[in-house]
């Protein structure tokens, strides 16, 4: 133990320097400490008596306030497990004072520094700010793809054609405005392998909206900004080129989009300051110019806010004109559902849109064609499919950026209520009006079932909802096994002996005789007898007498009503 | 709490520094008083339930400190066991804190021990630096290094001191005995801990949290997209963040401990400009290197022994290092990578270095520093050796992208300012000029402002913010 060194002089000679090169003007220290302490204690105090902001119009959220240390039951609850703590660390961060200043420098600093991005906002040129997209996540794509895909094919039994637009990030659309140095590759892939899963569904048709952009773009057709500079949205103009297209591709309707001519650019506003203005912090980059594309009669339209209730004439709600969050006066902004009709009453065919944000500026251009039930899947819950049954839907339009598809999954519950609006599709279109045996009507028919194991009591009670549910006859249920008592009775029968076939259906005298098969059972056979002549029956279908239906074979029969 | 936070400067520090000089000079101990109790709340703050824990260890080694010394000349035997118990306690409550899931998830490879149960413990912050400190007392009052302390208050003071509580650096009773009982605080040191709280500010906020994201995002990028220059921009980037954020982390503790009159010792000295591998473990965390040099590797004999004992005690020191700064196999392996690497310096390389051009010492010396960090970063050793491949070309899909080129000319200023940071160029021929013109100073003073708004800016608007070593 005595093999320790006397002193440890590395250290000894940096706290020397330390010591010694410590600043030797007073006047630079004592102003040092002074702007310190004024600052700490200023803060301090400012934090204390400055009133909490509520929101933030900047970022467009809630702001934390002040947090408190207990929640309902646990008086010290949020204290100990550390909850209040990391509240307080939100609320500092949040109710900093001149906080959009502070914002302001980082965003100059960065940019100074030649980094050419804050917060993932790339600087492009021509003051376009581009969000710089994290990358995509092909499981989240396809879990938007699929179920888009599969509830096309169920649109499709209900002759409901379904359309996937696909609008392109600033970031691809705007290509040409990255950095020189920016790499430009991997866009293409996620497209390529959007269109390859968008293949798998020959029922949905599927549009890429930024191929058709990107033409006009890089063509220098386009007649102003396709995208805002300052926003993560199109312009006004990008929407209607959007609109043309999807229209265009409504080939059996032969429509043709509105020329652009045919609107009047009304400028609503010249300082719309955007999402990614706001997160990039680049606050010396010039506010864009909102449009709308006004038309004849575009007065003449109601949107209703089904959330809500709430509904006004025309597209927009103009009391977003004046607050930061321009884009929301299209529609009011993100809702579950919204439903535009024409104000005279008059119906038209209906389009159900299934969006995000983007299709907001696009909804005046819709209009004109159809009246539009719209609906974000991110706030509304119910099932799709039935919604399309119920309104009455004859087109279904899903459009969305590419951003919203590659990163969260939106549409994997969108075949929910499929198969229930399935059965109630072919209901509705297969009305029936009566079902006849010997000419007589069943109206007063009786089901009869004998008292025994074997199904008989489920199928007959089947059979009995079915009539009722497609006739609205409600016919009286017997068991007995005395046939030969019944005249006008549906009986289910059972004879003791195996019955060879798979159905086995009769008429003998006014009664309609099902027998139990061995194949089937009486539950198998009472279900074929729906299938063939209730559930897509046509008009009245009339079991002569002596009709006699044996299907002595193992496959399985279709017959069709007459 | 941590240092560079909104809360910590503007709740924490006015508070703290209004209740302490408010208590006059000459009741220091009352001064103390406050220090105990406003660091218990910033050690509370983070952590509600283990400050208990902190509290239990610091009764436990006042006691025993208090028998040492009243053993220590009349039945040093005595004093020798309450010493044992004092260190079995210290190391026990740590090692059950930090290491028991490692060893019971090691345990369970065997056969027949596969149901010891998992504890799932979050590790108590900063653990590992308040028990060494601890354990440095009672170990300096056996032997006689420092004098017993009476007063628990003044005792706790020490342990709980917040400037350097939870990262550093690692204060030896030894250094700060004189402190606890009589310091000088005045306008000029004061104001040379300002000035060094803001440099360690700068280094973590403007530095560290820059470069850790441009290491997460160069680490995060998939298998099949890796290139050779991602990942040396990645791995370098990574070593500028460690050591910013833990010399800043030092720095803002060392500033903040001469506000209030200590002088704590410096934790780095310029470490990338090593010359050798034995160079820069005399510059990287000197602190931990100087407790462990005093308290384990001089009392197993040192280097005036055999070859061999002493490469035994190489050996030990390097796997509690290894081990020190974390419950993980990585940990252990960039331990032994450093005692391989420091045998053979001592043994061979040596000789061969010294006479190489100091260019090539250098190049070898971060060389191995870079592979050293591969080993510390990636806890999942596989991952590790994926990576390690990248930087030579396995398993790439390019040596160079052009992600790459946009990312070395968006991030070449801000690499450079790291380079200029890690040396001490910069700073001599500042001080050479400060001391010659008065402009020089008003413009330090203007620059440190501007460096307190900077820092702010980065901090109000990042989320990222993490201290890398809160973990050990």
């Amino acid at each position: 133990m005595n093999n320790r060194p006397e002193k440890n002089t590395e250290q000894d000679i940096l706290l020397d320097i330390q010591m010694r090169c410590a600043p030797r003007s007073r006047i630079i220290d004592m102003l040092t400490v002074f702007t310190f302490l004024a600052v700490i204690f200023a803060m301090a105090v400012i934090f204390v008596i400055l009133p909490d902001k509520a929101f933030s119009d900047q970022e467009n959220r809630a702001l934390q306030q002040r947090p408190v240390i207990s929640s309902p039951g646990k008086p010290l609850g949020r204290l100990l497990d550390g909850s209040y703590t990391a509240d307080i660390a939100k609320y500092y961060a949040d109710q900093f004072p001149a906080r959009d200043l502070f914002i302001g420098i980082k965003g100059y600093t960065e940019i100074a520094l030649g980094k050419q991005e804050n917060n993932s906002i790339i600087l492009g040129s021509d003051g376009y700010l581009i969000t710089r997209p994290p990358a995509p996540d092909y499981t989240a794509l396809e879990e938007n793809l699929r179920p888009i895909g599969a509830f096309a094919d169920v649109m499709k039994q209900m002759d409901v054609p379904v359309t996937l637009a696909i609008a392109g990030r600033t970031y691809e659309a705007m290509n040409s405005y990255l950095p020189v140095t920016f790499p430009k590759t991997q866009v293409s892939q996620l497209w390529e392998y959007t269109q390859y899963v968008a293949d798998d569904y020959t029922s949905m048709q599927y549009i890429n909206l930024l191929d058709p952009m990107r033409a006009i773009i890089d063509g220098e057709q386009e007649s102003g900004p396709l995208y805002y500079r300052t926003d993560h949205h199109w312009t006004t103009l990008g929407a209607y080129y959007a609109y043309a297209e999807i229209i265009k591709s409504f080939k059996d309707k032969g429509f043709q989009p509105a020329a652009l001519s045919a609107f009047t650019v009304e400028q609503v506003s010249s300082r719309f300051y955007g999402t990614t203005w706001s997160k990039a912090g680049m606050k010396w980059i010039k506010p864009d110019i909102m449009d709308y594309f006004r038309y004849e009669g575009d007065e003449d339209y109601i949107t209703t806010i089904e959330d809500t209730g709430i509904s006004f004439k025309g597209f927009y709600d103009r009391s977003y004109l004046d607050k930061k969050d321009k884009y929301s006066s299209f529609i009011s902004g993100n809702n579950g559902r919204v439903d535009i009709t024409r104000a005279d009453g008059q119906k038209r065919e209906k389009l159900l849109v299934m969006k995000d944000s983007f299709a907001h500026s696009m909804v005046p251009f819709l209009a004109m064609h159809y009246d539009l039930v719209i609906l974000d899947l991110r706030y509304y819950s119910e099932s799709v499919p039935k919604l399309v049954l119920q309104e009455g839907i004859s087109r279904v339009l899903v459009i969305g950026n590419m951003e919203n598809l590659c990163q969260n999954a939106i549409y994997g519950n969108l075949y929910y209520g499929a198969d229930q609006a399935l059965v109630a599709y072919s209901r509705s279109i297969y009305p029936i009006s009566d079902i006849q045996v010997n000419g007589n009507s069943i109206k007063d028919y009786t089901i009869v079932y004998p008292n025994k194991p074997g199904g008989y009591n489920g199928a007959a009670k089947l059979l009995h909802d079915t009539i009722l549910e497609k006739t609205g006859y409600d016919l009286k249920m017997e068991t007995s096994s005395k046939y030969e008592n019944y005249d006008r009775a549906i009986i289910l029968a059972d004879t003791g002996l195996p019955v060879e076939g798979l159905i086995n259906i009769s008429v003998e005298g006014n009664n309609l005789y099902m027998q139990s098969t061995a194949q089937a059972g009486i539950t198998g056979v009472v279900e074929t007898f729906i299938d063939m002549y209730i559930t897509k029956g046509t008009g009245a279908f009339n079991f002569p007498a002596g009709y006699d239906y044996t299907d002595l074979s193992n496959e399985i029969i279709t017959i069709m009503p007459e | 709490m941590v240092f560079s936070s909104l809360e910590f400067l503007f709740l924490f520090l006015p508070v703290t520094l209004l209740l302490y000089f408010t208590v006059p000079k000459k009741h220091l101990k009352w001064r103390n008083v406050v220090l105990l109790v406003t660091s218990l709340i910033f050690y509370g703050w983070g952590e509600p339930v283990y400050v208990f824990l902190m509290i239990a260890t610091i009764i436990v080694d006042y006691i025993c400190g208090y028998y040492i010394d009243k053993y220590l000349d009349t039945q040093p035997l005595k004093a020798k066991g309450v010493l044992i118990a004092a260190i079995v306690i210290n190391l026990g409550i740590l090692g059950f804190f930090k290491y028991y899931d490692f060893i019971v998830s090691n345990l369970r490879l065997i056969p027949g021990l596969d149901g010891l149960p998992l504890l799932h413990l979050e590790l108590p912050i900063g653990i590992s630096f308040y028990t060494f400190q601890a354990l440095s007392y009672v170990i300096d009052v056996y032997r006689r290094d420092a004098r017993v302390q009476k007063n628990v208050a003044t005792f706790g003071a020490y342990v709980t001191l917040y400037p350097q509580l939870i990262a550093g650096p690692i204060v030896r009773y030894t250094d700060v005995d004189e402190m606890l009982r009589k310091r000088e605080e005045n306008i000029a040191l004061f104001a040379s801990g300002v000035r060094t709280f803001f440099a360690g500010f700068a280094k973590k906020i403007l530095l560290a949290n820059v470069a850790g994201e441009i290491w997460n995002a160069q680490s995060a990028i998939p298998l099949s997209e890796r290139t050779v220059m991602g990942a040396w921009i990645g791995m370098i980037c990574y070593a500028f963040q460690i050591y910013f954020d833990f010399s800043g982390y030092s720095d803002m503790a060392i500033g903040l401990g001469k506000m209030i009159g200590f002088k704590f010792l410096e934790n780095f000295n310029y470490p990338y400009i090593a010359r050798s591998i034995t160079d820069f473990w005399r510059r990287w965390h000197m602190s931990l290197s100087t407790w462990f040099r005093e308290y384990v590797y001089f009392p197993l004999g040192g280097s005036r022994c055999s070859t061999i004992i002493n490469i035994r005690n190489l050996l030990i020191v390097w796997l509690l290092t290894g081990l020190w700064h974390g419950a993980s196999w990585n940990y252990i392996l960039w331990g032994l990578y450093y005692f391989v690497l420091l045998v053979i310096e001592k043994q061979v390389l040596h000789k061969i270095l010294v006479k190489l051009p100091v260019f090539f010492q250098h190049l070898y010396a971060l060389f191995f520093i870079l592979f050293g960090w591969l080993l510390f970063v990636f806890e999942d050793l596989s991952a590790g050796i994926v990576y390690l491949g990248n930087m030579f070309g396995v398993g790439t899909m390019a040596s160079i992208s052009q992600l790459d080129f946009y990312n070395i000319t968006r991030f070449l200023p801000f690499i450079i300012i790291c380079v200029l940071a890690s040396i001490p160029q910069p700073r001599r021929l500042f001080y050479r000029f400060y001391e010659k013109y008065m402009w020089v100073r008003v413009a330090a003073y203007v620059a440190g402002a501007a460096v307190l708004v900077l820092g702010l800016s980065y901090l109000v608007d990042s989320s990222y913010n993490p201290f890398l070593y809160f973990r050990f």
